[in-house]
This record gives structure tokens, sequence and C-alpha cells, in this order.
């Protein structure tokens, strides 16, 4: 390591330096917590607090922000199937499951661990490899953002469910609602019916909330009185993994995290979205991806390891191009100028302290972030004591609030009219993270299908005559089938050993 | 709800909602067919995407409708986690039909009572639902959540909250100054 980075690492270990970082790491993790709050809110919340501070320190505080911010969401996610930010929408799905099974400790251990460790791969990855990568990142185009976001799609078919159509289904839906609204490219009105709240789209924060902790809340209502969500979880105690249980995720930690880095080095790609392929990359090479989806430690440290890797790789093409790799890093464009600063390729010429304090500071806060969390969960945890009746009306007041806060009354009606239907849904068979994977990738999936049409010459045949693309489209397709065709070939063979006997 | 369904029951389930389904489906792609398409635009129109979404969507319908009548079961078995009527002296929590009207008279309540006052009041209401009786739970709980949560989005995170008409609207602000 150079010596400026370790003189970097020195400033922040100081009073003056750790300070900052410890305000920043807390406020990631509470607004991570608080379902409608996020890194955005948190960096803007704090930003004018930074003014009479030193740029350096006042970088390292916001990136802190949105460090800790992207695993505060898991919390809320593994105990009460509440994900706090996007980011932790996929850790929702086996993480709660986990805590079902009585290994809540088990789950958010894996949880954190995997979070530091993930983000700390990012960061390395960001300081050793920043402006190579983001050449590379530039030569990504509409057809490979669009085989991306198929290539994430492709698992719903394997997702949580023992019917293929139904979460085909699901997603289909997810895509749908996708489509409401102004039609980013033509200004066109989509199945708003005339109404003003649908015109900006289907608000994806609050419609996740409403689908998982909404609709919980409405299936555990029919459960027997006076239990808690989990008294015997009362005393969860955080336990991370093993060290032959990372011995034996030391393949899937790696490849998570170089996912996370290389999603979040993409414009426009967020934690989110590296949580999605993360996972649906880990389930297909497990060697059981029948168990994924049904409380797995595996379900959680795939995404959290991705989700926080990718906050370092959104920071590659911040600070060497000055280009937001996600829109987070997009408001800390505004904290650089703020302080006087323009991030880009000269960034690292005219202030390389600055530089190398925010590098030492996110790997500072990732620990921190492990570190810390143990306050945070213990808080958090208390609450599984109190009665459910009193924590599930608890819970949808918050989550009303939140949705309030971000985007007014609306939004609250989102919340509902999604729970209500993940309620159902949930009842009739249907699994509900197709729908959310579908909304993220959704917007996205089309506006560079139809940006890749305008563009190629050869219609659709033109996805392959690019080979990353190539690649990517047939990867899915096989991806897509293989759940369907094993299933024929067992039934099959169930047939052909009935006939034999 | 939320109840273990026998064999026939899913499979008309299913049949009934792959139907809809497809009718949907096809009324949204004709829905999708009226979007205009503008002329400065190439490429694919704002309906094109919709249109291809809708039409698989309604072939999914039509495949779990016929394959409802072909006795497969596709709806996955009730968790028997959930299913807690077998057990002996049970009794639910509470009636998810009951608390969704409640959750929808909440939230038509918001803008006229206010944050505070409609919160309260919905707490109260959902917990004495839940068959909560002890005063504690029931009264000083919801006034005092309700009461951190105002302080917190409206001291901490500036984020205004509905304020309520007339009287109610005269009764929030005093909180707010």
């Amino acid at each position: 390591m150079s010596s400026p980075f370790l003189t970097a690492l020195m400033s922040i270990c100081r009073l003056s330096g750790l300070l900052p970082l410890l305000v920043g790491t807390m406020a990631g993790l509470i607004v991570g917590v608080v379902p409608g709050l996020g890194s955005i809110q948190g960096i803007v919340l704090l930003l004018p607090l930074t003014y009479a501070m030193d740029p350096d320190k006042a970088l390292v505080m916001l990136t802190a922000i949105y460090c800790a911010s992207v695993f505060g969401g898991s919390i809320t996610a593994i105990l009460f199937r509440i994900p706090g930010t996007e980011s932790s929408v996929m850790t929702t799905i086996d993480g709660y499951e986990l805590t079902q099974k009585g290994y809540a400790g088990k789950a958010i251990g894996t949880a954190m661990l995997c979070s530091g460790i993930g983000g700390i791969i990012g960061v390395l990855i960001l300081q050793l490899l920043a402006p190579q990568l983001a050449q590379i990142a530039l030569k990504f185009g509409p057809p490979e953002y669009f085989a991306l976001c198929v290539l994430g799609l492709s698992c719903v078919s394997s997702v949580g469910t023992q019917s293929q159509l139904k979460a085909v289904i699901s997603a289909l839906l997810g895509l749908f609602l996708a489509t409401i609204g102004i039609d980013p490219i033509s200004g066109a009105d989509r199945f708003t019916f005339g109404l003003n709240l649908l015109k900006s789209g289907v608000p994806f924060t609050p419609a996740i909330i409403g689908l998982f902790a909404i609709s919980e809340i409405l299936k555990q209502i029919d459960k027997p009185a006076g239990r808690t969500v989990g008294s015997q979880y009362a005393r969860v105690k955080v336990q991370f993994l093993t060290l032959a249980e990372l011995v034996r995720m030391k393949w899937l930690i790696l490849r998570s995290s170089l996912i996370g880095t290389w999603i979040g080095i993409l414009p426009g790609v967020g934690a989110s979205t590296a949580a999605v392929i993360a996972y649906n990359q880990e389930m297909r090479l497990s060697k059981d991806p029948s168990k994924w989806g049904t409380g797995i430690l595996e379900g959680v440290a795939a995404p959290e390891t991705s989700n926080n890797a990718s906050v370092g790789g959104a920071m590659v093409p911040l600070l060497s191009l000055g280009i937001p790799g996600s829109s987070t890093a997009a408001v800390l464009i505004g904290a650089f100028l703020i302080h006087g600063l323009r991030p880009g390729p000269l960034l690292f010429m005219t202030n390389p302290d600055v530089v190398y304090s925010i590098f030492a500071g996110m790997y500072m806060a990732n620990i921190l972030m492990v570190l810390l969390s143990f306050v945070i969960v213990r808080l958090v945890v208390r609450i599984l004591a109190v009665p459910y009746s009193t924590l599930s009306s608890v819970i949808i007041v918050i989550c009303v609030s939140g949705a309030i806060v971000l985007g007014g009354f609306s939004n609250v009606w989102t919340l509902i009219v999604f729970g209500i239907v993940g309620f159902f849904m949930s009842n009739y068979g249907f699994p509900l993270s197709p729908v959310v994977i579908a909304l993220v990738l959704g917007p996205m999936l089309e506006a560079n299908l139809r940006r890749a049409l305008v563009m190629s010459q050869h219609g659709f045949l033109g996805f392959f005559t690019r080979p990353i693309t190539a690649v990517l489209l047939i990867a899915s397709f096989l991806y897509f089938i293989a759940p369907i065709l094993n299933r024929w070939r067992r039934r099959r063979m169930g047939k052909e050993t009935t006939t034999e006997a | 709800m939320g109840r273990a369904s026998l064999g026939g029951d899913e499979m008309n389930t299913d049949r009934m909602i792959g139907t809809s389904l497809a009718l949907l489906s096809a009324l949204l792609i004709a829905v999708a067919q009226r979007i205009p398409r503008m002329s400065f635009t190439r490429g694919p129109s704002a309906g094109f995407w919709p249109t291809v979404i809708l039409t698989m969507m309604s072939i999914c319908g039509i495949a779990l409708a016929l394959s409802a009548d072909k006795g497969k079961q596709t709806h996955a078995p009730a968790s028997s986690k959930g299913d807690l009527r077998t057990q002996k002296g049970a009794l639910p929590l509470g009636s998810p039909g009951v608390c969704i009207i409640l959750l929808l008279l909440y939230l038509a309540s918001l803008q006229v009572l206010g944050f505070l006052l409609a919160t309260v009041v919905f707490q109260v209401l959902y917990l004495y639902i839940l068959r909560v009786r002890r005063a504690g739970p029931l009264l000083f709980t919801p006034v005092l959540v309700t009461i951190a949560l105002f302080f917190f989005f409206t001291r901490v995170v500036y984020a205004p909250l509905p304020r309520g008409m007339g009287i109610f609207r005269t009764l929030s602000m005093l909180l707010y100054q």
C-alpha cells in the first residue's frame, strides 16, 4: 500500500477522523434500518453538518453513510421481512425464512460478516483498478444492459416456489407494473387511466414494503393470539459464520463481491440489481438450487456480499470519470462540489489526499459497520419480545409514515394496495420475490431493449452480433429452462420407473 | 384465509385465477394498443413492451387454467407452520379481512383527522380487534408510538405529515409550533 494511503489511514484513526466516521456509520445503519429512509436521505440530512468540516473528513463521513446504509436495511429484512432499503430485498427471501426457523442470530451474523467482506473487497478493487475498470464499463451499451437484466430475471423460474408457472406469472406482473406511468422515451401515458398519482409510475419502495411487510402482517394475524414474533428469538445472539462455513462459502463470497463490484461500476445500476444478479448466479451454481428461498445461509451471504461490494464499484466511475455509478453516488457528486472538489480523473492529481482518505474511510467504515451493528441489532432484537399484536401495529404505522416521507400520501395507498395484493398472492401460491425482481429490473430492461433496437440495424438479431450480449442472453435462456427441463426429466423418470415396476 | 385448502378448491381457484388473468390481460392489451405512437421517436412504440408482457401473461393465465383442469396441483401446499387452526384450543390473533378494512379506513381518515389523531385511533382499534384488553398496551402504547414517530419525522427528518382538516388541523398545528 502506498504511503499516501497509510498517511490517510492514520489520519482517519485519530479522534478528529474517527468521530465523523463513527457518526456517518451509525447514521447509515439507522437510516438503513428505518423503512422509507436510505442512503440518499442520510447523506442529504447530514450534508449541512459537513460545511464546516475539512473536505476529506466530510467525504469520509458521507461515504460511511453510504456503506453502512446498504447493510442496515438487512437487519429488518431478516427479522421482520421489511427490507429497510431496496438493496436488502433479496436478503428478505432467505433471511426471514431463517428467522422463522430460529436462526435469526446466525442470519444477521452472516449478513454482517459478508457485508463487511464484500464492502472491503469492493474498496480494494476501487483502489487498485478504478481508472481501468471505468474504461471497460463505458463499453457496456444498451444491448449489454438489456442482456444483464434478462440474466437477472432468468432466476424467477426457481425462486421460492414449487410452481414455476406461478413464479413466471408473478414476474410478468412485476414487469407489467413497471410499465405503468409516463414512458421515459416517448412521454406517452401508459395505464394511468387519467390518475395523476400513477403518472410517475409505481413507487418502488412503498410497493416492496407493502408486498413483504404488510402482507406478512396480514398473514401472521391469522395465527394464535398472544404470541410474539419469536418469543424464542428474544434472546437472539448474533453468530458469525464459523471458519468451516466461511471456507465452504469462500468462492460464493468472492464471486458475489466481484459481481457486486462490477454491477456497481456500471452507471445507473445500483446495489439492488447487484443483489439480484448475485443471488441468481449463486443459486445457479449451487449443488441444490431448490433449497434457495427456503432459508439457507448462502441466500443471505450472496446478496449481502454483493450489495456492499457494489458501493465500492459505484465509486469507480464517480472518482475516475465524474459519472455516478448509482443514485447515491449522484448525490455524493453534490457533496464534492459543495467542498470545492470536482470528481473525475484530475481529482487523483489535484487532491490525492482526499481520494486516499475516501479509500481509507471506506475500509474503516466496513469494519466499524460490523462492530456497531451489534449495538443496533441488540436494540432491534428487543423489539422481538413485544407481543405481535403491538409489534404489528407499530410496524404498520412506521411503514405508513415512511411511505409518506418518501413521496407523499399516494405512496401510502401503494403500500396498502400492494400489501393486500401480496397477502392474496401468498395465499394462492404466487411467490412475491419474482414481482420484486421484475420491478427492480423491468424499467432498465425495457429502456435498454428499446434503445438497443433503435441502435441496431438488424432488429433482434443485432443482439447476437455483440459477444457479451450474446453470451448473457444464451446463458439466461439456459438458466430459465433448466429447472423446467429438470422437472420434466424427473417426472419422465418417475413414469418409467412405475412402468418397469 | 390462511386455511389449508383441499385439492378441489385449489384447482377451482387456479382455474378462476388463470381465466381472470387471461381475460384481464386481453383487455389491457387492447388498452396498450391505443397508446399513441409519437412521430419523433424511432424503434418500438410505448405500447410494444406492455403488449409483449401482457401477451405472455395471458398465455400463462390460459396455461394455469388448463393445468387446473388437467388436475395438476400447481398450488404450493399450505405451510404447516401457518395452519394453526388444527392446534387444539388455538384461536387466530385476528381476522385479516377486518384488518384490511381498518387499514383502508385509516388511510381514508389520515387526510381528514391528521396523522396524530388518525394513527392513535387506528392503533387502538387495531389492538382491540386483535383482542388486546390491557390498558397499557391498548391506550398508552399507541399514544407514545405516535408521538415518537411524529417528532422523529417532523423534527429530525423534517418531513411533513398529514395535518388534517378543520378543527383537527388546528389541533395538529399546536404540536407543529
